[in-house]
Order: C-alpha cells, then structure tokens, then sequence
C-alpha cells in the first residue's frame, strides 16, 4: 500500500496569489483529502459598523477587496436602502450597474491573465492585463480611482457620467472587443491550454448543488444562477439576460464561463448607455436606520453571488452588518474537487476556482 | 430587491426547518451570528432562485447548537467563523477548528458578553496607556537634561 504524506501548500504559493492554506494528504501523487487553512488577513472589518456611521462605512466596504471594490460599495449601499426605504434615482441605479460590469470585465481579465501565467503563458497573460489597462483606465477617467472608485453612496452616486463619455466608453469597449476575440480564440482553442484545464478539478452537477457553489464556478456545472437575471435595479432595463452556462464541470469551463461572460458585460453596458435615463443622481437620505429594522441583499459579483445583511439599531450606527462572500461560499467545493486531484494539477484547480481570501476573511 | 422574509424559530424546531430546505432543494445562501443583549441572535437564510428566506434563532451564550454542515457542507465556513467571533458552539460539524479558524487576536471579539474579550481589550487599553505615559517621562528625562 502507498505511503500517506502530507503536504503543506500556501500561503505562500507562486501561482497562487491569495493566503490559503492547504493540508494536502497525498497518496502516489494523488490528493486524498484537503483541508484547508485561513486566518492570515482577517481584519475585523465588519466590527467597523459599531465605530463608523452608516454613510462612512461605504468607504470601509470598498476596502474589503481590491478586485470587487466597487461592487462591495454597491452591495452595502443597496442593503441601507433596503433597510431605510431609499428609493434610488433610475440613473443613479444605471451607473451602478454600469460601473459594476466594468468592474467584472477588470476583474475577469485579470483572472484570465493569471491563469495564462499560471499554466506558463505569458504572452496571454500580458495581453489579458494590456486590455484590462483599459478598463482602469476608464475608472480613472470617470472617477479619479483605478482600484478604490468612492463613486456609489447610500441613495446612488457621488458622479455623473455625461451621456458623451458614455458613449465614448462604449467606443472605447467596441475596440478592445475585437483584440479581445482573439484572446478568447487563444483560451478556447489552442491545444497547450485545454490540456492544462480540460478533466481538472471536476464537480458535477449534482455535487455543485450539494456543496452550494456559486457564481462562474456553479455555471460552469451546469447550474443556471445569476442574481442579475432577477433584473433588481438597472439590469431591470436590460431587453434580456441569460446566464452563461457550461455542462463540462471542469477547470476548461470555468475558464469559457468567465472568458464569454466579459463579452456579455460589454453587450450589458452598451444596452444601458443607449437606455440610460436623464436625472438626479442620489437620493437625500435622512435619519438613521429603526431599532430592530433588518435587511438582505445579494449582488452578483465577479465570483459569485455576494450576501448582505444588515441590522439597525435607531441610532447612525448599525447593529451588524454581514457579508458573505462569493469565495466563502465556494470553499467546501474547493477542497471536493481537489480530492482525487494529481497533486501537479493543484495549484490550476485552485486558480480556475478563483478564491479569494481578502474577501473571505474580510 | 430580494423578498425580506424572517421567521423566528426555536432551537427544538431548527433540524426539522433545515431539513425541509434540503429536502425542497433550497441552497444555504448565509448563517451569521449578532448579539441581542447578552444573547445571540443566529440568522439562517436560504435561497432558491429569486426566493429568499431568513431564519432567526435566538440562543443562549454557550449553548451548543446541532450544526447543519453536513447536510450544506458549504456551512462549514460559517460555523467556523461564528465560534470564531461569537463563540457559539457546533456539535457534530464537518471540520472544527476549535476556535482558530480566523485565530483573531481576542477571542470571540464580536460577542459584548464576553469576558475574554473585555478582559483583553481592558489590559490593552491599559497596557497602551502605561507606554504612553511612559514615553512622556522619557521625553521629560531628555528635555530637562
């Protein structure tokens, strides 16, 4: 009978850019079993709300991750307003989701790009960070921030974009789609990346749906589920909206999910400069949450959906606020698929899973 | 905007509730701990498509609670980081880091009942106090030199 041995992997990893770590119980180079470790970045950010009033606390939420910054800003302000009655200015509302899905188009071109450094593409890689240059160049242009935005607020936006550099996004958009093709030529066609991705890391169907996994990770199981298919705020102006869906169950999948979700963002933000509505731009938003008011919330962020709870208390302060995150919801089917994994293909089954830590532990 | 659905629930019924969930095939979205006085307050919520359902539990400060990881093992997260933070206790989950999982500097910060936690910050605040009056008798020692 084979030796077991176990193997330590992270936090520190050269693929991996996030502080997990794994217990790898190896047996013949195969992963039996995998348990994972965290608790090196957890920053009490949720014990913040006791400290800092309802309207500061946005800044800390987009704090808590540097890919989905603007989308934590978005979940939280949405929440408040739930849990005080705002009603959102309809253009307001469309910025939001117009920043957000740029938000995913950054945050799926540099995910594209580690993975093609991950499996020793550089070229790809490069290419895939040239384009999402782009992308914070935009942020830049309409916000001043290129990681940290401070453009969404309890009741809508602290900025406007005028309807001429939106249209100038969408130009800017429509450009960097046909370099794009031929990237997502690149990842769904050449042999050198299927053989890195394609049999790794499999969760079938009924597994993704026992171990509750979200996002691109569930879509690439075949599980058809987006919260921006409830059409909540500006996506409810969207013609129509299908999830991108895989039944392959693999690392190649979940690379296709999210390769052909950035076109989908591209075609989302271009139907919503030509239906964006004139008008205010926040809400006034007065008093403080009741004693006893309580609200969730869930937003589709790059990796998945993102719960919010909140819970006031009658004074600026809130009571509680939660986030559950994406990666955190992610995790047991993480170590699933790792099990019966070559211990060779760890590092890419983790990399096509995407987990974030920072947002984990918050 | 999602339905804003709380139910309250006791402890004797929260198998049973749990159960049910699975067995419609509804999904585990969330658990989190909260205080309510020197209580805490366990919100459980469940998702199925656009539906969206929220259970609360009310439990005493060191009560033992059945945990529900291994009928959603995505929970395993969740409890963990509740005992972490709050210091409530899951029999029969499907890891247990005894407490460690987030290894935050105060045990169970978030939980106001917490005597660890108040004994902790107190010496903290006590300790941080000490050294800056310390600093000020150097800096008195310098200048009078």
């Amino acid at each position: 009978m084979a030796e077991r041995t176990v193997i330590p992997f992270g936090p520190q990893h050269p693929v991996l850019p996030e502080p997990v770590h794994l217990d790898l119980v190896i047996e013949d180079e195969r992963v039996i079993e995998a348990i994972p470790q965290i608790g090196f970045i957890h920053r009490g950010l949720e014990k913040l709300v006791q400290k800092l009033d309802y309207q500061s606390f946005v800044s800390v939420t987009e704090r808590i991750c540097g890919i989905c910054a603007f989308g934590h800003s978005l979940g939280y302000s949405e929440t408040i307003e739930v849990l005080m009655g705002v009603e959102v200015p309809p253009r307001a509302e469309v910025l939001r989701v117009i920043w957000h899905e740029l938000s995913r188009i950054h945050s799926h071109l540099l995910w594209l790009g580690l993975l093609a450094d991950g499996f020793g593409f550089e070229n790809l890689f490069m290419q895939c960070w040239r384009l999402r240059e782009r992308v914070l160049g935009i942020f830049e242009q309409t916000t001043g921030g290129r990681v940290i935005l401070n453009a969404c607020n309890v009741g809508g936006v602290n900025r406007d974009i005028s309807n001429e550099d939106l249209r100038g996004i969408v130009l800017i958009l429509d450009a960097m789609r046909d370099e794009y093709q031929v990237l997502l030529k690149t990842f769904l066609k050449d042999r050198s990346v299927a053989n890195r991705l394609r049999g790794i890391g499999i969760l079938p169907k009924e597994k993704a749906r026992e171990y509750g996994v979200v996002g691109p990770f569930a879509r690439a199981s075949g599980i058809a589920e987006d919260i921006r298919s409830f059409g909540y705020g500006g996506y409810g102006l969207l013609h129509a909206f299908e999830p991108i869906l895989s039944e392959e169950c693999d690392g190649y999948a979940r690379c296709k999910v999210r390769a052909e979700e950035v076109l989908q963002s591209m075609d989302i933000v271009a139907e919503l400069v030509e239906k964006i509505p004139d008008g205010a731009l926040s809400a006034k938003v007065k008093g403080s949450p009741a004693a006893g008011s309580r609200a969730v919330s869930r937003l589709e962020q790059p990796r998945g959906e993102c719960f919010y709870y909140a819970k006031g208390n009658g004074t600026k302060y809130l009571e509680r606020f939660r986030i559950r995150t994406p990666s955190s919801d992610n995790l047991a089917g993480m170590v699933h698929t790792l099990q019966g994994c070559d211990l060779a293909d760890v590092p890419m089954n983790i990399l096509t899973i995407d987990p974030c830590v920072s947002c984990t532990e918050r | 905007m999602d339905p804003q659905v709380f139910r309250d629930i006791e402890l004797d019924e929260l198998e049973g509730q749990i159960r049910s969930y699975r067995e419609r095939g509804w999904r585990l979205a969330n658990l989190c701990g909260s205080s309510v006085g020197d209580k805490v307050e366990l919100l459980y919520s469940f998702s199925d498509g656009p539906e969206l359902e929220n259970l609360r539990m009310l439990v005493d400060n060191g009560q033992k609670i059945p945990a529900v990881s291994p009928l959603y093992p995505n929970a395993f997260v969740f409890e963990n980081e509740a005992r972490d933070l709050y210091g409530v206790v899951f029999e029969g989950g499907l890891i247990d880091y005894g407490g460690r999982f987030y290894s935050p500097s105060v045990p169970t910060p978030m939980n106001p009942a917490s005597l660890p936690a108040q004994e902790y910050l107190a010496s903290a605040r006590a300790a941080a106090h000490a050294e800056a009056e310390g600093e000020e008798e150097a800096e008195g020692e310098v200048s009078h030199g």
